[in-house]
């Protein structure tokens, strides 16, 4: 990083800041190096400084014969104004957490949900009543004794044209179709016991 | 340790030189304080700085009833943004920081005036700067209130950098940051004005 004296542009700002006695002293040093062997810059520190030492006794002059006012009485007013500002700041509200960002709900928006909760709440009562309970089971019962009654009826009647041959397989036919009646109104009567709507 | 013992020994313990740590306490401290809600610490602040900022804005302005207005809304503002300042930040010390509130203050008051000379149709009104004021203090000798005149007679920015060097005593570096200048200019500025100043005189 270059050091302040590198920095000033010119003689004049090397030259204030020498007077200011703002430079490092590695700088100073090459100041005073440069005014040894350059008188032109001797002079112009000269007047630079007189000029300097004149403006201060000038301006003590004129603060000398131009007073302000006391301080007592700016102090005392600003104090009040402090003292308000003390109160305020302990009287005001803590800060506020930040709002969360809330969706506008319109008329139609809680209509329609109110009907899809209504909706919900009907289907989950129709579905927990124990009617309802049993006819889902029956159901299920229902559909995989008539699949069971088919396969059933077919495998019999495989078995009798394997078994009887070909001449009786219409007499082996109405027997199994016989047997898969019997089934089936054992099956009814069951359906029937449990209330199964037909 | 038994009561006589104890009593001795309060006796002979030197008392604690309170008053003294305030004395030495600095400009930022008092500042830290005073942004905690303490307005005490705002008084001791107003206090210290009253003669520096008082003088700087009156030879700104060239008008004390100006100065002691501009003296007030700095104050004001220190409070409204006393949070935001950092004492070891980039805003320097609280002094820098009290005169660019005072700076920025003055230099409000310079634009709303010369908007109000355009409004009043280019007018030539008297300026107040540099005139003596009614019911002067002091009879002013003829060099006093000539410098008055030749202060006024300053571009605007020379007369900040020269006023704001002699009165708040802030480095060249410091006045830079303040003004919001480079320090070459900041240099630059101070050198014309203190020439400028010496040669309205002798003229």
């Amino acid at each position: 990083m270059p050091s302040l004296l590198q920095q000033l542009e010119n003689n004049e700002a090397v030259l204030m800041m020498y007077l200011a006695d703002e430079l490092s002293a590695e700088d100073r040093t090459e100041v005073d190096q440069m005014l040894a062997t350059d008188g032109g810059m001797r002079a112009e520190l000269a007047e630079l400084k007189a000029a300097q030492s004149w403006a201060d006794s000038a301006f003590r002059a004129l603060d000398r014969v131009d007073p302000l006012p006391s301080a007592i009485t700016t102090v005392n007013r600003l104090g009040r104004r402090f003292r308000q500002w003390q109160v305020d700041r302990m009287m005001a509200p803590v800060a506020e957490e930040p709002k969360r960002r809330r969706i506008k709900i319109t008329w139609w928006m809680s209509t329609a949900a109110s009907v899809a909760a209504a909706v919900v709440v009907m289907l989950f009562w129709w579905g927990m009543s124990p009617e309802n309970v049993q006819t889902n089971d029956n159901v299920a019962s229902t559909m995989t004794q008539s699949e069971t009654r088919e396969m059933n009826i077919r495998t019999r009647m495989s078995l009798q044209e394997d078994i009887i041959g070909d001449d009786s397989v219409y007499e082996a036919e109405h027997q199994a179709m016989t047997i898969a009646q019997r089934d089936a109104d054992t099956d009814d009567d069951v359906v029937s016991q449990q209330g199964v709507p037909h | 340790m038994t009561a006589e013992t104890r009593s001795m020994t309060a006796v002979t313990e030197p008392i604690r030189p309170v008053l003294k740590t305030a004395e030495v306490e600095t400009d930022e401290s008092i500042a830290r304080r005073l942004r905690d809600g303490d307005s005490i610490a705002g008084e001791l602040l107003v206090k210290r700085f009253y003669e520096p900022l008082m003088r700087y804005l009156q030879r700104l302005t060239g008008n004390l009833h100006l100065a002691e207005e501009l003296h007030q809304q700095t104050w004001l503002s220190v409070l409204d943004h006393i949070d935001k300042f950092e004492p070891g930040g980039s805003s320097g010390g609280f002094k820098s920081w009290l005169f660019r509130i005072a700076t920025n203050k003055a230099n409000d008051l310079w634009r709303s005036r010369k908007r109000e000379k355009v409004a009043a149709g280019e007018l030539r009104i008297m300026p107040m700067e540099g005139l003596p004021e009614v019911g002067e203090r002091m009879e002013l000798t003829e060099q006093e209130q000539k410098l008055r005149l030749a202060i006024q007679q300053l571009p605007e920015a020379q007369r900040q950098v020269l006023t704001l060097r002699y009165y708040s005593n802030l480095k060249f570096v410091e006045i830079a940051q303040v003004l919001g200048c480079p320090l070459n200019t900041a240099l630059g500025r101070m050198h014309k004005a203190t020439l400028r100043l010496k040669q309205l005189m002798e003229s």
